[in-house]
């Protein structure tokens, strides 16, 4: 980089630091200035005096002020905030609280998340965060429950694992909807998820029957399922797609086979030919797919297909790459 | 008249891979028509397309975009420098093309093809380098069979996690867990780098079909027909669980921006890198931007646990990494034996010391093969893997050999990465010394 370039940057560079200093300074003495407006005592002076995190606390936790004032406190001060054991203490009470603000709670609980990857840092709050995921799961707002049970699901932790089961069965209230509680089952391949995948997969939703086949993919009693569902020209090629991809994580062999007769149909869709094909190309045993001198005859059928360009260009690429015999 | 070019740390087939930091190279006569010396002239062969090079007599010399040299005639080699040239990176394999000439002579004498390797913005990257992309992380990944499970496992377990998290490391340790993956995608094709995810700003080019997925309606993460991540598979479970919790076509997610993030630390009286106070080091970006990028969304990436299931990790985290070099050049932290640039300068155990881990002088897990509490139980990837393209790391890095990633003070420490928006060296107001 020239000497002229660099000059520039480092300007630029320092416009953009020198912004962001003056924009948090001024940020700070609202700050101090909204806290001392609804404290006055001990007064502005005093919390001008005092490190940036009190004004930001005392607004924080003041319930009196607009939630987006709120909220703003934990956008821009959020991870300043939360290296402080004592606020730390205070953003789990606020995500505790249910007669708080819904958005304030829902950002803290995110704000909790982030500093929760400074694993060493966060261990010793890590407990009480724990407690209250588990404290939101019945929370009266939706958005909260969503994210403290998807947390705990992808942990696998058996106690939300019951809770979802259990109401999967009528036995009280889903914490989520019924077809994102099947999923977030099925983040445990431990579980015998099957039959409740094969509920989800009868949903009007392409975009569920996508997630139930990815899902299935865990279980080898669902590979006639799959491979069925690969095959099935009526079925949305987005989940036909995905079926190929959990058919071929089952059984690969079977996959091949199959992929094999669809990429090579030109009766079927060509989206669904092409993901075939390209799996074929890329993974797997690409010799014993270039022995197969019948299907690489077939391919060679594909390349010039004006109607499917895109399938062309796979077969194109897959052709060029043929070791010579 | 024939003249031979070599670079340094050519891969095994022969391809140099450049970044911006400058590589030894010599030019000799190979078949001397008489005794005379040979003037020539190196340079871009096309100035206009491709990667481009710059060159100079001296390491430490300003590169300029030609460089006239003598040649003995006995064809004793005569040494120069050669790095790729800023905002002018390849976007594929052999695009930059070095020429020697007769001065003045439009006829090139020989020509040698050789990349200008860098990490560029995933909402930036043309679709031949994002396929070449996405096909060898899925062929690494192998649906789960593949060695991605390494950094799977890497990054799982609360031993694990606390090499990396939550203590000064974290940007060391995450450096070496970048480039492990990244030279592991080289060895499928070495004309990859990871890309970065610019979180601060939109990117609907990356959170697309035929990218990384587009979130459809019941969150399911859709790919395009020929995009190999479709096959994506981790702890038994095909694809990916992600749903962004802000727009992905017109916001970047819920972080503070770049010059935020840079004023962090950096100018005295403040430039600690780590003080462990409240009072804002750099380190607090582990916090946000960071955090905040995992968060903003909910599946996998939102918890540490979990995070690297979603390839989006390595490219938040290329990010990450990005940001620390950035405000390495602008402050000129390479040094790492200054406080400055890192505070716990000894080694676990010592006087002014923290974790193990995350002590300057400490190796970093599992690459040391050091197991058994506080360090994990395993050690999944051991040594740091060597490429021929780079001396640095070794084997088993330390906290402090991630700092001088382009071998500014050593330039046996240059890791053969670099990122395409943060120069070699350190911005004019900071001269290194």
């Amino acid at each position: 980089m020239s000497e002229q370039a660099a000059e520039r940057l480092e300007a630029e560079l320092r416009r953009q630091t020198d912004a962001a200093r003056a924009a948090q300074s001024r940020y700070l003495s609202e700050l101090a200035a909204t806290a001392a407006a609804n404290r006055p005592d001990p007064g502005l002076e005093t919390f001008r005096s005092q490190p940036e995190q009190e004004p930001a606390m005392a607004v924080l936790t003041d319930t009196a002020l607009p939630a987006e004032q709120r909220v703003e406190v934990l956008r821009r001060l959020g991870a300043s905030l939360s290296r402080r054991a004592e606020y730390i203490e205070a953003l789990l009470a606020i995500v505790r609280d249910r007669g708080d603000d819904a958005a304030v709670r829902s950002v803290a609980l995110q704000t909790l998340g982030g500093a929760a990857f400074q694993v060493v840092r966060f261990r010793p709050h890590q407990q009480a965060y724990d407690d209250v995921l588990h404290d939101l799961v019945d929370d009266p707002v939706p958005e909260l429950r969503e994210t403290a049970v998807g947390v705990l699901a992808q942990q696998h932790d058996p106690v939300v694992q019951a809770t979802l089961l259990g109401a999967l069965r009528g036995d009280g209230p889903l914490p989520v909807e019924r077809e994102r509680a099947i999923l977030l089952l099925a983040e445990d391949d431990h579980l015998d998820n099957l039959p409740w995948l094969q509920e989800l997969y009868r949903n009007d939703s392409a975009s569920v029957r996508a997630e139930a086949v990815r899902f299935m993919g865990s279980y080898p009693d669902a590979e006639p399922t799959l491979e069925g569902i690969l095959r099935n020209k009526d079925e949305a090629p987005s989940v036909r797609q995905q079926s190929g991809a959990a058919l071929r994580f089952l059984t690969p062999e079977r996959f091949e086979a199959v992929a094999k007769e669809i990429s090579t149909d030109p009766s079927d869709d060509p989206d669904v030919r092409t993901a075939c094909l390209s799996a074929l190309q890329h993974l797997g045993d690409t010799d014993r797919l270039y022995a197969d001198a019948d299907f690489v005859n077939r391919v060679r059928e594909v390349r010039g297909d004006e109607s499917a360009p895109q399938l062309a260009q796979v077969a194109r690429d897959l052709l060029a790459q043929r070791p010579e015999p | 008249m024939q003249i031979a070019i070599a670079i340094a740390n050519p891969d095994a087939a022969g391809r140099n891979y450049l970044t911006w930091a400058p590589v030894r190279a010599t030019a000799r006569v190979v078949d001397p028509v008489g005794a005379d010396p040979v003037a020539v002239t190196v340079s871009n062969d096309d100035a206009q397309a491709g990667g481009q090079l710059e060159f100079a007599a001296e390491r430490d010399e300003p590169r300029t975009g030609s460089l006239d040299l003598t040649l003995p005639a006995d064809g004793t080699p005569v040494e120069f420098w050669v790095a790729g040239v800023v905002g002018r990176a390849s976007s594929a394999d052999g695009d930059a093309v070095l020429r020697v000439a007769n001065p003045g002579e439009a006829v090139a004498l020989t020509t040698k093809a050789v990349m200008v390797r860098v990490r560029k913005d995933a909402n930036e990257l043309g679709a031949a380098e994002r396929d070449r992309f996405t096909t060898a992380l899925a062929k690494l990944n192998d649906q789960g069979a593949g060695l991605f499970q390494n950094f799977r496992d890497m990054h799982r377990q609360p031993l694990a996690l606390n090499q990396a998290h939550g203590a000064p490391g974290f940007l060391s340790w995450h450096r070496a867990y970048l480039l492990d993956l990244e030279r592991e995608l080289q060895r499928i094709d070495p004309s990859v780098t990871l890309p970065y995810w610019r979180f601060d700003r939109p990117a609907p080019r990356l959170f697309a079909a035929d990218f990384l997925g587009r979130t459809g309606p019941f969150g399911d993460v859709i790919f395009s027909a020929t995009n190999l991540l479709r096959q994506w598979n981790t702890d038994g479970a095909p694809g990916i669980s992600r749903r962004p919790q802000f727009n992905v076509q017109n916001s970047g997610a819920f972080v503070s921006d770049d010059g935020t993030t840079l004023a962090m630390g950096g100018l005295p009286p403040d430039a600690i890198f780590d003080t462990g106070t409240d009072s804002g080091g750099f380190d607090e970006m582990e916090g946000d931007p960071h955090g905040f990028a995992h968060t903003s969304f909910a599946g996998w990436i939102r918890s540490t646990g979990t995070a690297p299931r979603d390839p989006l990790f390595f490219l938040l985290h290329c990010n990450v990494d990005r940001l620390w070099a950035l405000w390495q050049w602008f402050n000129n932290r390479f040094d790492g034996t200054l406080p400055r640039a890192y505070f716990f300068r000894g080694s676990a155990g010592s006087a002014v010391a923290t974790d193990i881990g995350h002590n300057l002088l400490d190796t970093m897990w599992p690459w040391n093969n050091v197991t058994g509490f506080p360090r994990p139980g395993n050690a999944p990837r051991t040594p740091f893997p060597a490429v021929p393209t780079a001396t640095a790391p070794g084997p088993a890095p330390t906290v402090g050999d991630m700092i001088d990633y382009q071998g500014l003070l050593n330039a046996q420490s240059d890791m053969n990465f670099a990122y395409d928006d943060v120069p070699y060296g350190v911005a004019p107001s900071n001269p290194p010394g």
